[in-house]
This record gives C-alpha cells, structure tokens and sequence, in this order.
C-alpha cells in the first residue's frame, strides 16, 4: 500500500510539473480582428526639477521678476489617436492636451496635431486633406529639408508634432528594375489668417512637391517648396543601408533669400543647410548615431555674443532702476532671431544606446550630446528608460549644460536638469 | 606529348570538377526552394505571435500582422501590446524601414537590430525566402535528414553562412545554425509543431531560438494564420507604410 502510494505521489508529481513544462505554443487571431474604428494614445505624467543659473543670460530674461535656485515644473499630457478606415476611405485625428503647473498657475494646452481624411481610389493614387504633419527629410535630430514641418525638439526628436491644414496627392508606382519605386507627393498649403497663419504671410497658397526614388537600395528625396508665405527653397536627401548594421544618410537645402535678423540688423541672403549623419549597431546591442549640421545663416560667435551682452545689460539696468524695458526687447530680439533649436552655424549630435546594460531586464539607456562646433558649449543627457510593466514605462533623465562664458549651452536657464516620467499606453 | 597528355587530363578532370560543383549547387539550390515553398507560399498573409522568454522567466509578447508578396517584398504591422500597436516594418529586397506612428516617418533600419529585442532580429522577423538571400554550398546526408551549408549572397545579409538540417522527406527545417564568416555560431533556430494552416500548407507553426550571446535568453515565434495573399506592389512603399493598417480585412 505504501508502495502504491509513493508511486501515485510521484506520478502526481510528474503530471504537475508535466504540466509545468508544457508550453502553451498557440494563439487564437480572432481576438486581434480589425474593427473599422480603432484608437490608441498614451498617458504621461512628467515632473522635472531645474537648478537654476543665476548668472545665465537665460535666466535673466526668464526668472528676473521672479529670482528662485530651483524650477519644479509638474505635467500631465494624454495623447490619443482615432482612426476610421473603410474600403479605399480613411479618417485620422491626433489630439494633444497638457495641464501643467510650475508652481505659480496651472496652464492648459489642447492641440489638434492631425485630422485628415483620405481617399484611394486606386492603389497607386491617394488624396489626402486635412491637418498632417509630413516630417520630411532623413536625419534623425536635424532636417534642413523639413520645409513643411514645425521645428523638432532636440530634447525629444521623436516626439509627435502638430501638422499643418494640408491638401496633398501621392502616386506610386514600382519596378522591377535598380529602380524600384518612385512617387511624387504634391501639397498645397495656404495660408490664411485663421488658417496655417503660424506658417508665414498670409493670404498665399503654397506649393510643395517631392519625388522619392528607391534607385539602387538607396532612399533618394528632391524637394521644392514654392512659397509666398516663406520664400522659395529646394533640398535633397538620402538614406541608404551599407551593411547589416550601418546606415548613412545626409540633407542639403538650399533657401533663397533667407532673412537672416540679428539685433543689429536684418540681412537677406541665400541659406545653405547641410547634414550628414550614420547608424552603427554593434553585436552588443548598442545603437549609435551621429551627424553633423551646418547652416550657412546660423548666428556667428559675435552676434551671439552680442544678445547675451544685450541681456546681461538689460538686466544690470534692471537692477539699479527697476525698469525692464531692454530685457524685454532682448526677449523680443530672442523670439525673432534666435527661438529655434540650433540658432548657430555648426552642431555635432551625439546618441550612444544600450539595451538592457549590464543584464538589468527592460531597462535601455542613452547617452546624448549636442555640441556647438563654434563655441565648443555642450549638453549631456543621460536617460534611463525602464519598462515597469507592459504598456507601463519609467524614464529617467538627467542633463547638464557647460560651455564657457557668452556660449550657447552656458547661458541657457539652468546648469542641471532632472526629468522624471511615467507613460501608460492604452 | 606527355605534357599535353597531362594538360588534357588536367583540363578533363578541371572542367568535370567544375561541372559536379555547378550541377550541385543547382540541385541544393533547387531543394532550398521547395523547403521555401513549404514553409509558406511566395505571396501571403499571416498572424504571428513573438514570445521573448526573459533569463528571470517573465515574457515580453508582440502580435503582428504579416503580408509578404513574390521574393523580396515583407511588411509587418504590430497589432498588440498598445505600447507598440501601429509600428510598422517594410523590407524590400535588402531595405528596411520601420515606421513608428508617433515619430510619424519612416526610418531606414537594419538587418542586425531588432525592434521588438530579444534574439529575433530584423531578418528574422522580415524573413525572405532562403533562396532569395542564399546559395547552397554543400549538402550532406545523413539517415533522415539532409544537411545544407548555404552562403549569403551579399554582405548585406544578416548571418554570413547557415547550417540547414532537413526533414529528407517531408523538405521541412528542423534546425538552423546561424553563423558568422568565421563560423562564430550567433544564433540556433528550431522548427516545432508541424500543423496543417489549410491551403495546402503543413509547416512548423512553432519557431524557437536561443543564441550564445544571449545566455538563459529564449524567442519564439508562433504562426497562427497563413494564408495565400496577392496584394498590389505599392502597398510595399513607404508611402503606405502609415497606412498599412487600411489593408487589414
């Protein structure tokens, strides 16, 4: 009997850890059916803490009423994606909100980045109108050839950004030859005053086209934006694989009659941007990208030089008689001139990725540089992303600014920057 | 005159060597693409669930939707979990894309990375047809099985040689060694769970691999649905990339 129960005892056993063993190798796709209205977005909730510079250029135009050591911002953002798609017929809407509160009033923004409806009726034609963004060009941080798109922000190059009211037609058409697929994308935009008014002058329609080839596994872009609203530019790009794991691709844009408005002057010239740039991965997972941007226009060492002396005595002024009259020009002078992300001529930007560094499951860390070629300032980030959960992320980042006196990285508000964020996809 | 004797024997038994070596690749060549046209046909669509078995046990899971036309043309579209639902990835030939909604454009990729981690990388997830990317080098035989050595074409391809063992008779993979032009094993791929897809298709619906590099680590790759599928050349461009989704019945 007690033989027989040892033996009942182990068969047990062995039909639980059977059981265990047992891998459950299937799935059912009826569960993943396609409906004709479906949805996406996330949630993100975003603190971060500034420790301020006291004697930055930046933080005089920005805290001089209001002198503190530290900036805590809180945010919360919920971005979410609808689209309704049937036969040849589909409609998209991306809307942005953000509340945030950096201590004084809690701020409210509500953006409509996309809605759009598209029409194909045959597969090589589509129609599109509507608020779209088009992200043209190759490079990962810089795109001198993004004629139709908001800046990006080096922060965050691959955050989504709004789109402008667009009417855009694409035909495709593919081959079995070194070309293997060319289309043309046509876009209007106008530009009226409740309609794309950010974009430039009003009461124009602008004109825009590009033509993509895949020639000889090469991504190739030529680019022209007719505008009245701007002024007329052209631009070319490339992306093209050289190995398993080395990608090169490069933009060049050329801008004619680009205003060049520093606070001395406004000059008119032609522009030239340029950007060149590479994807590395190695055996061990790690992810680099690299490139380089010039601008022809950007400021020069000089005339930045010149605005943050514009602030400082704006803010000596300010100082011995109350009034801010000439920080507050100077903030002006920084709106026209110099309110975009690379204002200067020459910028290297660095990325270094590690999956799961040093065996630590679901983490992914990045090492970010942008470095200022003229005036040798430069930023660093280190960003820890952690996946807690499945559709549930933690992302940690730490950044620091240093350059010498009058540089762009060493005047901007802070020396450091804790960023903390927590994601939920739905 | 035994000189020339020698030099046609020579040129005999050279030509001769020459004529085995291209009659036999031409059959190892010819035995790689039936196993291509068993595992599934040239044109389809298909349901995949990527399992990545993590060394603590935990598991990440990714379902895409696949659709796949003539030799070199694959779009997959990540239809599960919401952290990564609408990613989509195109291969033409040796050209990757990945598209990812929220950056909202297309970026080149290659073939070495891989966008849902684990020991899966691009190639895999965006197989072509072997045939397509390989030439059969070798064949040995051995009772059951037939064992291939292929070589890549192109420096483009993700693994420089694979070691193919073959069911002989029913021309299925039972095992791929995945290896370096050194012949540094990356990875070991296992064909499992033969099932009948209906249309004709009785292949492995099971996919497991584990590698060197990645100790205790473990991928798969479950086929639930495949299906023959002729979808038109333009919905492989970029400029359906975004839009794939509209393809989905």
């Amino acid at each position: 009997m007690k033989i027989f129960h040892s033996a009942l005892m182990i068969f047990l056993i062995l039909i639980y850890l059977s059981g265990f063993s047992q891998e459950d190798y299937s799935f059912d796709p009826e569960e993943y059916e396609k409906s004709a209205l479906s949805y996406g977005g996330f949630i993100e909730m975003n603190s971060s803490l500034s420790f301020l510079a006291k004697d930055h250029a930046f933080y005089f135009l920005n805290y001089y009423q209001d002198k503190k050591s530290i900036a805590i911002n809180n945010s919360f953002t919920a971005q979410a994606d609808l689209q309704y798609s049937v036969d040849f017929f589909n409609a998209y809407l991306k809307v942005n909100t953000e509340l945030s509160y950096d201590g004084g009033e809690w701020k409210e923004k509500l953006n409509l980045y996309n809605a759009r409806i598209s029409l194909s009726p045959f597969d090589f034609l589509t129609f599109k109108a509507g608020k779209d963004t088009l992200k043209w060009g190759k490079g990962y941080a810089f795109n001198p050839v993004a004629f139709l798109d908001r800046p990006k922000n080096l922060d965050d190059p691959e955050a989504a950004l709004e789109g402008f009211t667009v009417f855009i037609t694409d035909l495709t058409f593919t081959f079995d030859k070194d070309l293997k697929v060319f289309s043309l994308t046509s876009v209007l935009l106008p530009v009226y005053e409740s309609l794309n008014s950010d974009f430039g002058k009003e009461d124009n329609w602008n004109f825009a086209f590009k033509a993509y080839f895949l020639l000889l596994d090469t991504d190739i872009d030529l680019i022209a934006l007719i505008s009245p609203s701007r002024t007329n530019r052209f631009g070319i790009d490339f992306s093209r694989n050289l190995g398993s794991n080395f990608e090169i691709h490069g933009e060049a844009a050329y801008i004619f009659d680009s205003p060049k408005k520093t606070i001395l002057s406004t000059e008119i010239s032609d522009e030239f941007q340029i950007l060149g740039g590479i994807r590395y991965v190695t055996e061990f997972d790690l992810t680099l990208f690299f490139e380089y941007y010039h601008n022809s226009n950007g400021m020069t060492q000089r005339e930045m030089e010149a605005f943050y002396s514009l602030v400082h005595t704006g803010y000596s002024n300010y100082l011995a008689s109350n009034l801010d009259a000439l920080l507050i020009q100077a903030d002006t002078v920084f709106k026209n001139s110099f309110a975009r992300p690379n204002p200067m001529k020459d910028y290297f930007y660095l990325k270094i990725s590690q999956k799961e560094p040093f065996n630590i499951l679901y983490l992914t860390s990045s090492l970010t540089s942008i470095l200022n070629i003229q005036d040798k300032s430069f930023t660093l980030s280190l960003d820890l992303l952690y996946i807690l959960f499945t559709n549930f992320e933690l992302n940690l980042r730490g950044s620091g600014f240093y350059g010498t006196k009058s540089s762009e990285f060493a005047e901007k508000t802070s020396f450091y920057k804790m960023e903390g964020r927590v994601l939920y996809y739905f | 005159m035994k000189t020339q004797f020698f030099k046609k024997t020579f040129l005999f038994l050279f030509l001769g060597f020459l004529f085995s070596l291209e009659s036999f690749s031409t059959d190892g060549n010819k035995l790689l693409k039936e196993m291509d046209r068993n595992l599934n046909p040239e044109s389809y669509e298909t349901y995949r669930k990527i399992i990545n078995e993590e060394p603590d046990g935990s598991k990440k899971e990714f379902v895409l939707w696949t659709v796949k036309k003539g030799v070199d043309k694959i779009i997959g579209l990540f239809i599960s979990p919401a952290s990564e639902k609408g990613r989509t990835t195109l291969r033409l030939g040796e050209n990757m894309w990945l598209y990812i909604p929220n950056v909202g454009k297309p970026v080149r990729i290659t073939s070495l990375q891989s966008v849902t981690g684990g020991i899966f990388n691009n190639s895999d997830i965006l197989s072509l047809d072997y045939s397509t990317e390989y030439n059969v080098i070798q064949i040995d035989e051995s009772g059951s099985e037939t064992l291939l050595f292929l070589k890549a074409k192109n420096k483009t391809v993700a693994y420089d040689k694979l070691k193919i063992w073959m069911d002989k008779k029913k021309k299925l993979p039972l095992k791929i060694e995945c290896l370096t032009e050194k012949e540094m094993l990356i990875k070991t791929i296992y064909f499992k769970n033969i099932k009948d897809f209906g249309n004709g298709i009785i292949r492995p619906s099971v996919i497991e691999t584990d590698s060197p590099l990645y100790k205790n680590y473990k991928s798969i790759i479950i086929f639930a649905k495949i299906k023959p599928k002729i979808s038109s050349d333009e919905f492989f461009t970029l400029n359906y990339i975004s839009r794939i989704e509209e393809l989905r019945k």
